[in-house]
């Protein structure tokens, strides 16, 4: 495959640099890329299926010597003494990092408009965002940039971007993937994920950056006797009343469900209750995790620091406010507002308790079905300042996604066909360590929807021609 | 919320906002506050929180050193001002 083979001249890197160059100018996925790494090509792996293979990683990933941003113009200048455990991993395996993408500021948002450094287009129509957070990982990989990219997802901010660009987008089992060098939002859904437009890749990168790290102690074993198998003919559960969603996105949903029957496939129609409640259960947790991770930027031991400070206490305060935007300073102080005293019990453990209620219904699913079909995301890629996607109305059509982070189950968005020349994606979840159900049940669709190619797209071979 | 709420909690949360900012923020985590009130409509009394998603007991490792003995100059490089190896802040007195 060419992407093995890209790297490693210099006549190789000149094409491979004026192709992400060409997309670049119109798209603005990445906040860095490096291709004289891809040059160097010293990282020839015997036997690794990736040996070669250049990707990108979301700017809250550590990739030494590459800036780690998170997107925000508190980091903006800061440069990683270190990798993450993950790219350590591929680097391992024969992967060489060539980008670091653009997302919502440390990963707040659901179009990367949330951005405080780079505006990113959608390879599909450039007047619409790519979704988010990871959306510079997917618009990179939608437009033949990188094989494969890592992502993080927190509450739906791989699947979702995936979706937007008609690309796969996989959300491991909470503690799959090391979280080591990944810049945290909220510790107890943050998650590193994988996105590409081959499910095979997928497949082996998650091989080579899962288990089990020393350096966190919440990463997971994950031997390959835990990993669990799709049943030769697996049962689906699809929602019997989806709400909310746009008519490209129900149709899609509807068609998905009539394939699996026409296939011979058993689809049981379900209801989840906990559903209605998972939003706003997800924004207590996840901001009020947030609050507590964020305090670290406070302009002493890194990043940007305030010139007006005249006391620690004041150089902190004005740090944050002009170092922050937005919306990181809104679930700043959400998160901190749901932990005060005398909120705590109505807010914070209330969701812990709708958590646990999450996870019963969903065992209780499992218990009858092998995986669950759901939408991603209830519209398909939406034009940048779209009133109707307010950053409020963007939270709330979240709901399909955050309900796998809170159970910490593994999950995956596919592309299932356009609609109005628009990517429309659906997801997959499945119980933990489902991941390779996950990936064999997207193979039931591969040649039913195929990943479609936005204009101006070259595969490698073309590329390097 | 009330605005002297929000300055509270802008305050625990060490932000100093400005007055563009208050109104507009105050008018966001209202909303989203009010948002989640939604969850006082479901009864999950009887259940018990969950805080992580896979509970394992603590692990620990051996306190070795990382083997990479620039990694501590290259942490100190990334400060904002710096005096030799020290990190340097306004006068605390």
């Amino acid at each position: 495959m060419s992407w093995n083979t890209i790297c490693g001249s210099r006549e190789n890197a000149d094409k491979y640099r004026a192709y992400i160059g060409e997309w670049e100018n119109r798209i603005h996925s990445m906040l860095e890329y490096r291709v004289e790494h891809c040059e160097q090509g010293e990282n020839r792996i015997s036997g690794s299926l990736l040996s070669g293979m250049p990707f990108a990683a979301k700017d809250n990933i550590a990739v030494r010597d590459f800036k780690l941003t998170c997107g925000s113009r508190m980091l903006e200048n800061l440069v990683s003494p270190y990798d993450a455990t993950a790219v350590k991993r591929l680097k391992e395996a024969g992967c060489i990092p060539v980008a670091k993408t653009n997302m919502d500021e440390f990963g707040m948002g659901s179009s990367t408009d949330n951005s405080a450094l780079l505006v990113t287009n959608n390879p599909w129509d450039t007047d619409r965002v790519t979704g988010g957070s990871s959306g510079g990982s997917a618009a990179a990989v939608a437009a033949g940039l990188v094989p494969f990219a890592l992502g993080s997802d927190t509450g739906g901010s791989v699947r979702q971007p995936a979706s937007f660009c008609g690309v796969y987008g996989l959300k491991p089992t909470y503690g799959a993937v090391s979280r080591f060098g990944l810049v945290s939002y909220a510790s107890s859904l943050d998650v590193i994920g994988i996105m590409s437009r081959d499910i095979s890749i997928i497949e082996n990168v998650f091989n080579a950056v899962k288990g089990q790290d020393l350096n966190d102690q919440t990463s997971i074993e994950y031997r390959d006797s835990d990993s669990l198998s799709l049943a030769e003919k697996p049962v689906f559960s699809v929602l019997k009343n989806p709400e909310g969603l746009s008519l490209e996105v129900d149709e899609a949903y509807r068609n998905a469900a009539a394939l699996l029957r026409e296939k011979g496939y058993e689809v049981r129609e379900i209801e989840l209750p906990v559903l209605d409640y998972v939003v706003p259960a997800y924004y207590t947790i996840a901001t009020a995790e947030a609050s507590a991770n964020l305090a670290r930027y406070n302009g002493v031991r890194y990043g940007y620091r305030s010139s007006k400070g005249e006391t620690p206490s004041e150089l902190m305060k004005k740090t944050r406010d002009e170092g922050f935007g937005d919306e990181v300073k809104l679930r700043i102080l959400l998160g901190t507002y749901v932990l005060r005293s005398g909120f705590q019990d109505r807010y914070y453990v209330k969701a812990q308790k709708i958590r646990t209620r999450i996870m019963n219904e969903l065992d209780d699913v499992f218990r009858t079905s092998d995986l669950i079909m759901l939408p991603s995301f209830p519209v398909p890629a939406f034009r940048h300042g779209d009133e109707s996607m307010s950053q409020y109305q963007q939270k709330v059509a979240d709901k399909f996604t955050v309900t796998a982070n809170l159970a910490g189950i593994p999950a995956l968005s596919f592309p299932a066909g356009n609609y109005n020349s628009l990517p429309v994606g659906l997801q997959f979840f499945a119980p933990r360590y489902g991941e390779k159900m996950l990936l064999d049940a997207a193979r039931i669709f591969e040649n039913d929807y195929p990943v479609m190619n936005p204009q101006g797209f070259k595969t490698a071979e073309e590329i390097i021609g | 919320m009330q605005k002297d709420e929000l300055l509270i909690t802008a305050s625990l949360a060490r932000l100093e906002l400005r007055e563009d900012e208050i109104d507009r923020l105050d008018e966001a985590v209202s909303s989203m506050i009010e948002y989640f009130t939604v969850m006082d409509e479901i009864d999950v009394d009887d259940l018990e929180p969950t805080t992580h998603a896979f509970v394992r007991d603590n692990r620990t490792r051996d306190d070795l050193f990382s083997g990479d003995s620039s990694m501590p100059d290259r942490l100190i490089e990334n400060s904002p001002e710096r005096e030799d190896r020290f990190i340097v802040v306004p006068n605390v007195i």
